[in-house]
């Protein structure tokens, strides 16, 4: 369910950035089919990094294909963000 | 299509999805509601009737036409007389008088009788003969070792009665016989002679059948399938080891008989009472099966003297001959076996297609009776077989038949005869373009010659790919209204199989038609052809462009005074819009915008890479490449949409393509336009052999080049210019930045906001380089004489061995600090003031309208290189600005001027794109492991800039 809220609100990003009907967007679409080539995906991460509160470091970034990847790439960030964060409140 | 099926109108998602889009390519995408004798009926857009004339005939099924009153009226007949549509293990009284009946025709011309199993389609059929092929073959090998064993027992019986005698010589015969070690008893050489028998027999058998024939598409009956097409995607699962033989050889058959011979030893005692041990053999093949007609190997007679040299084979072998009468039998060739004029008689029988009379699906096995199993019946059957409503529509057919004396035979015959005759006289008129015209009665392949020498760029691939039949029956469909279709496994013959009432006016006009095709085909005029693709109903010009010499379809002859050979390069390209399908195809020089998507998009997936051109470029060092340039075919809409679907055929395109250069013979495959993008720069194919190049890196040297050039033309000083990069978070504009850092004052690197951070690393990244350039010794130019003046610098300089590990990004934050303003590098996410300082400009985002308009630049001299497709500089920045220059960057000029003729890419005489320049580059120079390949490398950017001014490229462009 997490999983597909991510990938609901990446496609929404995708979709604002790119001048594309959200709906129209598929996981299994490829990144690079958006336009999103090396210049754009900095857009797109900056865009990422605002909305779910998050760091993205460029160089995990070229094993990410599709549109889904990415949203799995994001959740893992978040998780690997979640323990430090939980310490932190402590 | 008919109103009730409207409802569903995305049929191809659920049902055969390929052939939906194979049909829709050739423009065979039609509906048929109602079938009548030679016509079947479809609406159209008006929702009017529409009659099409069928010559395909259902691959043969339509031999009486389609819904025959008579059998229209038994069939009536048998659904009020509420006949069991199920009875299975009961008795089947009208399958029986149906095996009776086929039995009785075939005897009539073979003199034998025979017992029939019924099945619903010929491939069932196909498959029952190998069974029962395979059980005969298993019960004779069983009885060789039941003989065996009985003669043992009759040599102990008889030794027991003194009636034989063993001598020790027996012994030494079997042991040397079996090349064992010496035998002492009886029951050791009982037991030995069983083995080798065992062995023996136990050798897996072949099945022989012939090239070119069809036998359906069931697992068994594919192996026996000739067209690798339809059999080797399978091919691991085939039962048998099947042997295929050439036609018209008369030899091979026994060749392959004694090829396949299995030897084991037998015991003989004479009367005398005299033990001897005897080589024995077995022919291993299981049958051999054939159609005295193929029908979907391209309409092609067999011989007499083959089918008797198979059945010399059969009989000396003792394995069944199949003849396989599915589509050539029950009278379609004028008799009723359509083996029978050969008098070769086979053991076995199949027949299917017409024996329904168009109505039911049936299809029968015939096994000459001495040969027949009798628990075959049992062991096999089906749910279907037997059924009364199928075996009295196939009583009824041969009925029909048979009626006056098979006058509808004669018919077919004669009909025939004389549709052959016209034919051939239109084979005469036309050699070039109708290689052969094939058959007997009404069986008829028409084989298209392949248009290897057509004017018309488009046939010659459609031809090379097995798509020209597929199109020219498309053409006939929509242009004339007849139904044609190529021979499944011989997609360059038309099969034309009407019904044995086929009208002489139906022949005539299929004739005027055809005529019309090789007038066409003669002509190359691919765009009434193909015009029923394009734009659906519109007539298309009336005159051809004019015709351009074929293409070189081989490598051109190498110059013999060259010792060195050239090497092969291979060039991916695509069509950016549709159309650029006319740039290609000239004969489509009237199709619309509208068309050329059109016929694209029918297309999509279904071309495979083509070659587009050939060749030779020299370079200034006397070094020569053959290039091949390779047409991706898709669109660069159509790419992308792939991507976003996450669809893999436009990458599978690609790949096609660069197995084609492997195939041709290239060392370097370089990767134009989308093809770049679809493969992730080449990253997304595994590639360990051919060098593959997204060719990026010349594109930025030459840009840097022509940049500079045209500067000092403009007397801009180079040394003390501000820079401004647009789109430097991109590869290439990082790669550009870190290059023309050594020559310019003052680099801008300018990003959409946001990029800050992004473009702090690429700025780190130069400063890097910069620094350890001069610690090389290099020159303190460009960026390196601020850094070198600087204190901040300074100390570094002077500590070389203890540089921090972020030098780069102490750099960055130190000299933005000490020099504020002044600082060499700055980073600007906003396209505010600063683009309008910058004397130079290169930008390279991928924007999709201009993003540089007159307001970003100066009034004073400036230069501006624009590499991104589309354009980032506006139209207006060249007549608003007049004291700028734009260049349209990333273009090279080839070492001799020669003209590469890529169609569609609008440039200028003897230029070509940096991407395919590098793609040459790597050819001349041999260094191949300078291919771009993902993230660009400054290092290699510089290298092949000089490599390029070695071969002879030039960079100094007109500007755009």
């Amino acid at each position: 369910m997490h999983a597909e809220r991510t990938l609901q609100r990446l496609k929404q990003m995708i979709a604002d950035l790119c001048a594309v009907d959200a709906q129209s967007i598929r996981g299994e679409g490829m990144l690079r089919g958006y336009g999103l080539d090396s210049i754009r995906i900095m857009d797109l991460m900056a865009t990422i990094e605002s909305e779910f509160e998050v760091q993205l470091r460029v160089e995990e970034m070229g094993s990410i294909a599709s549109v889904r990847d990415l949203a799995e790439h994001i959740d893992r960030v978040i998780a690997r963000n979640a323990p430090v964060e939980a310490a932190a409140t402590r | 299509m008919h109103p009730d099926d409207l409802a569903w109108p995305d049929a191809s998602r659920h049902f055969k999805p390929y052939l939906h889009r194979l049909l829709a390519a050739a423009g065979l995408d039609l509906a048929f509601h109602r079938a009548e004798g030679d016509f079947l009926y479809a609406l159209d857009e008006s929702g009017r009737e529409v009659g099409i004339l069928d010559l395909l005939g259902g691959y043969g099924t339509s031999l009486l036409g389609h819904n025959h009153p008579e059998l229209l009226d038994a069939a009536h007949q048998l659904l009020r007389e509420q006949r069991p549509f199920s009875a299975q293990a009961s008795l089947r009284p009208r399958a029986a008088r149906l095996a009776a009946t086929l039995s009785e025709r075939v005897g009539r011309v073979t003199g034998r009788t025979y017992v029939a199993t019924f099945a619903s389609t010929g491939t069932e059929v196909v498959e029952a003969a190998l069974k029962h092929a395979s059980l005969e073959l298993l019960q004779r090998k069983a009885s060789i070792v039941e003989r065996l064993r009985e003669q043992f027992r009759r040599l102990r019986l008889r030794l027991r009665a003194g009636d034989a005698r063993l001598g020790e010589e027996v012994f030494t015969q079997a042991s040397r016989k079996l090349g064992e070690r010496p035998l002492a008893t009886l029951d050791d050489l009982e037991a030995a002679l069983l083995q080798r028998a065992a062995q023996a027999l136990s050798a897996a058998p072949r099945v022989l059948a012939v090239e070119g024939g069809f036998h359906g598409k069931t697992l068994g009956a594919l192996s026996l399938t000739h067209n690798p097409e339809f059999r080797v995607p399978w091919s691991p699962s085939d039962i048998s080891p099947v042997v295929f033989l050439p036609p018209g050889d008369t030899q091979r058959p026994a060749q392959e008989a004694e090829r396949a011979r299995v030897e084991y030893l037998e015991l003989e005692v004479t009367c005398e009472g005299e033990v001897r041990v005897l080589e024995a053999q077995l022919v291993n093949v299981c049958a051999c099966f054939v159609e005295a007609v193929q029908g979907e190997g391209g309409i092609r007679v067999m011989t007499s003297e083959f089918l008797t040299a198979l059945r010399a084979m059969a009989d000396a072998g003792g394995f069944p001959l199949v003849l396989d009468e599915i589509q050539c039998g029950l009278g379609r060739t004028g008799t009723f076996l359509g083996s029978e004029p050969s008098g070769v008689a086979g053991d076995y029988y199949l027949f299917s297609k017409a024996l329904g009379g168009g109505l039911a699906k049936i299809s029968a096995l015939l096994v000459e009776e001495s040969r027949y199993i009798p628990e075959f019946g049992y062991l096999h059957s089906s749910t279907f077989a037997d059924d009364d409503y199928a075996s009295t529509l196939a009583l009824k057919t041969l009925d029909v038949l048979a009626r006056d004396d098979g006058a509808l035979l004669r018919r077919c015959r004669e009909t025939g005869q004389g549709f052959l005759e016209s034919l051939r006289a239109l084979q005469a008129r036309f050699p070039q373009q109708l290689r052969d015209v094939r058959g007997v009665g009404l069986m008829i392949g028409l084989e298209l010659a392949p248009p290897r020498e057509s004017p018309s760029a488009l046939l010659r691939v459609l031809s090379e790919q097995g798509l020209l039949g597929y199109v020219i029956s498309g053409y006939l469909l929509r242009q004339h209204g007849i139904r044609v279709a190529p021979t499944l496994a011989a997609h360059g013959t038309i099969r034309l199989e009407p019904s044995a009432y086929i009208a002489p006016a139906s022949l005539e006009r299929f004739l005027r038609a055809l005529e019309q095709v090789l007038v066409l085909l003669r002509d190359g005029d691919v765009g009434r052809l193909t015009g029923h693709l394009l734009d659906a109903g519109a007539e298309p010009a009336p005159e051809s462009p004019r015709a351009e010499p074929p293409l070189p379809t081989s490598p051109p002859p190498v110059d013999p005074r060259r010792t060195r050979k050239p090497t092969r390069v291979a060039f991916l390209i695509h069509f950016s819009e549709p159309t650029d399908l006319r740039a290609w195809e000239p004969r489509l020089a009237h199709a619309s915008d509208e068309g050329c998507a059109r016929f694209l998009s029918r297309m999509k997936g279904l071309i495979e890479p083509f070659v587009v051109s050939r060749a030779q470029v020299q370079s200034a060092q006397g070094r020569a490449v053959d290039l091949t340039v390779i047409g991706i075919p898709f669109t660069s809409a159509q790419a992308m949409e792939a991507l976003r679907a996450g669809e893999a055929w436009a990458l599978e395109s690609v790949r096609r393509g660069v197995e084609l250069a492997r195939r041709e013979g290239c060392v370097v495959v370089g990767f134009g336009g989308h093809t770049s993008i679809v493969t992730d720069n080449c990253r997304a194919l595994v590639e360990d052999e051919l060098v593959l190049t997204s060719g990026n890196s010349l594109t930025v040297a030459a840009a840097l080049d022509a940049l500079f050039r045209a500067a000092r033309q403009q007397h801009i000083p180079i040394e003390r210019a501000r820079l401004g990069i647009v789109g430097a978070t991109g590869n290439i504009g990082a790669a550009m930045g870190e290059i023309a850092a050594e020559s310019v004052g003052e680099l801008i690197l300018f990003g959409r906001p946001g990029a800050q951070r992004y473009l702090e690393p690429v700025a780190a990244a130069i400063y890097a380089s910069e620094l350890r350039r001069l610690l090389r010794g290099g020159p303190a130019t460009g960026l390196a004489a601020t850094v070198s003046t600087s204190l901040l610098g300074r100390s570094l300089l002077a500590n070389p061995h203890a540089l921090p590990v972020n030098v780069g990004e102490v750099l960055r934050r130190g000299l933005l600090e000490e020099l504020g303003e002044r600082a060499p590098i700055r980073i600007a996410t906003e396209q505010d003031t600063l683009l309008r300082g910058c004397q130079l400009i290169v930008s390279a985002t991928n924007a999709a309208r201009p993003v540089i308009l007159p307001a970003h630049v100066t009034d004073a001299p400036a230069v501006l290189c624009d590499i991104a497709v589309p354009q980032d500089v506006d139209a207006s920045v060249k007549q608003q600005r007049p004291q700028a220059l734009v260049l349209r960057g990333g273009l090279v000029r080839t070492p001799h001027g020669e003209d590469l003729r890529i169609p569609g890419a609008r440039l200028g005489p003897g230029e070509v794109f940096g991407c395919l320049a590098e793609t040459l580059l790597l050819g001349f120079s041999g260094q191949r492991e300078y291919g771009s390949q993902g993230t660009l490398v400054a290092e290699n950017i510089r290298h092949l800039g000089e490599l390029a001014r070695l071969h002879g490229f030039q960079f100094d462009l007109k500007p755009a």
